[in-house]
């Protein structure tokens, strides 16, 4: 899969472009502040509808206009797509693929698969557990269309559930237990698929992480990925009907596979409290990395590669050695964002690929050059 | 807009309040009434203002009703023994107009939904259940919308009444009839597919 033609109109600071892309490996260079970010994060809408950088589209819109509209033509499976994403403030936002508009968002997961990797990833390996479900979840939504329903079936039985939990303990009136064994027993019919699906994907992604980290670091570490859930130890209807008096004091749901992690060890420590600047980045870069392959093998389509900061926290031989696993590795089309003009090329150049190199400056594509 | 009495401003406000209905087309309204002859506009009242006095629930299923029991309710013809949980009237009336139930009906108000502020008690299940004791029921359709906050509805129901010795069905759930496959999503026809029917019944099914 490659994306071959992209226009962008009052998306960010970008007014008016279009620009034809011709390689596998790109490389956008600017200053700070120029929109190199946001040309990247205007493919990722195009491949999932969203934006991954902001969670309100009406702040991608230009300060000056009141919409914004994104055009790509994809080469998939050998023929040619388009999508379009436009967004009016005030209206819902409508993606359409071949110029049919999706009814739904969800319709568009999975078919055009997206890896990102910001400086701001950090949070997957230092934040709270949500950060990780965030990324097990994007991560088996593309590759599995029933784990997406699912999903959505869990969390809108289980904000009913938490609806009615705290109107009870708001009202201090007495809980229908009836109902709640009702919407038990909807949550252990969705939840226990959600917890098996989760369970098999760590094991696969564990070993492609161990296999990725190994070629961008030359350590031979040990990783490992553990999937932290009360499900692993206890059978969820009786951790449901043990935890029910506190959900009842509390006012929520206190047990289900809304309360995973993914734990990360390394060499048997856990990296999130043992491990160094740089071992979180490698790690975080390998585990996305990780993804990539995973997502490449459940849709059978080699996923665009978003690279934003590349540098950022890692030396110049850790990304030379990056750069030759993704330029050797992967299949995947590739955009990076640097503020240097010559490093990536240099690079890229010596591993021997040709590399499109897009200058920019405010919103503006100022130069075009093929360095084969 | 400004009228130039406080009458018709009082009249376009009240028309304001009903579905579908804006200032511009409570302004028509108003002035039809207006300038049509007063005793048409008498009858319309009246007939508007029964609702509340001549119109009340059935006390057994809450269907509308000018006594104390609906007309269903009280017809000896239908199957009293069998009972159509629907969510509100509109869906009696379009089960009504099948022609094909000879039942009689339970009007719930409404689907569980605490997101919503609906909560069991809010709805008419504890006289569904007492019904179901008291009548000696022998089937309960569920004739409720498909939706996840439905399947919540059914299950709470079907939980209550266990212990009873009541047959509980729902509807059918599958591929619309003179629709094509092609277009069924996949949900719809893999539940058709787990559902599918034997032939033989099919055949009973089309007489």
């Amino acid at each position: 899969m490659q994306l071959e033609f992209l226009h962008l109109s009052n998306f960010k600071n970008w007014i008016n472009q279009d620009i034809n892309l011709s390689c596998r490996m790109l490389c956008l260079c600017g200053n700070n502040g120029m929109g190199k970010t946001n040309f990247l994060d205007a493919i990722y809408y195009l491949c999932t509808g969203q934006s991954y950088f902001q969670s309100q589209d009406m702040l991608n819109i230009n300060h000056h206009s009141d919409f914004f509209r994104i055009e790509g033509h994809f080469e998939r499976n050998q023929t040619l797509e388009s999508i379009v994403c436009t967004y009016r403030k005030g209206s819902r936002k409508q993606l359409k693929r071949n110029n049919v508009l999706y009814k739904r968002l969800a319709g568009h997961t999975g078919i055009f698969p997206v890896v990102a990797i910001a400086p701001d990833d950090m949070i997957i390996v230092n934040g709270h557990s949500v950060e990780r479900r965030r990324f097990i979840n994007f991560m088996l939504s593309n590759a599995d269309a029933a784990y997406l329903n699912q999903l959505i079936a869990y969390q809108r039985v289980l904000k009913h559930r938490n609806a009615y939990l705290k109107d009870k303990q708001l009202t201090h009136s007495a809980v229908d237990q009836t109902l709640l064994d009702t919407y038990d027993v909807q949550l252990i019919d969705n939840g226990l698929q959600i917890f098996e699906k989760r369970k098999e994907a760590i094991k696969v992604l564990a070993s492609m992480l161990m296999k990725v980290h190994e070629n961008i670091t030359d350590s031979n570490s040990r990783i490992e990925l553990k999937l932290e859930s009360q499900l692993t130890q206890n059978d969820f209807s009786h951790l449901l009907i043990d935890c029910r008096a506190d959900d009842i004091r509390l006012g929520r749901s206190t047990t289900g596979i809304h309360k995973d992690d993914i734990l990360i060890f390394l060499d048997g420590y856990e990296l999130k409290k043992f491990g160094s600047q740089g071992q979180k980045k490698s790690i975080l870069i390998a585990l996305k990395l990780a993804q990539l392959s995973f997502l490449e093998l459940y849709t059978k389509q080699a996923p665009l590669l978003l690279l934003d900061d590349l540098f950022d926290k890692l030396d110049r031989s850790r990304g030379e050695r990056l750069l030759n696993y993704i330029c050797h590795q992967l299949k995947s089309q590739v955009f990076i964002t640097d503020t240097h003009s010559r490093r990536i090329p240099e690079i890229v150049h010596s591993i021997g690929l040709p590399l499109q190199l897009l200058g920019i400056d405010n919103g503006k594509i100022v130069k075009r050059e093929i360095i084969q | 807009m400004k009228f130039s009495s406080p009458v018709i401003d009082q009249a376009v406000a009240a028309f304001k309040t009903l579905p579908g209905i804006g200032e511009k087309t409570a302004l028509r309204l108003v002035l039809h009434l207006l300038n049509n002859d007063p005793d048409d506009v008498k009858r319309f009242l009246t007939s508007i203002g029964k609702l509340i006095t001549d119109i009340q629930f059935c006390k057994r299923c809450h269907n509308i009703s000018s006594n104390d029991l609906c007309n269903i309710c009280v017809d000896i013809q239908r199957n009293q023994k069998q009972v159509c949980v629907v969510e509100n009237i509109r869906e009696l009336m379009a089960i009504e107009n099948t022609g094909q139930y000879q039942g009689t009906y339970h009007i719930l108000g409404g689907l569980i939904s605490p997101v919503d502020g609906i909560g069991p008690e809010q709805l008419n299940i504890d006289s569904l259940i007492n019904r179901a004791r008291e009548f000696d029921i022998q089937e309960i359709i569920m004739a409720l919308n498909p939706t996840m906050e439905g399947d919540t509805t059914i299950f709470y129901i079907s939980k209550r009444l266990k212990g009873l010795a009541i047959k509980l069905t729902t509807l059918a759930r599958g591929v619309a009839f003179g629709g094509e496959l092609e277009y069924v999503d996949d949900l719809t026809l893999a539940r058709s597919l787990m559902a599918r029917l034997p032939y033989d019944n099919y055949l009973s099914n089309q007489k």
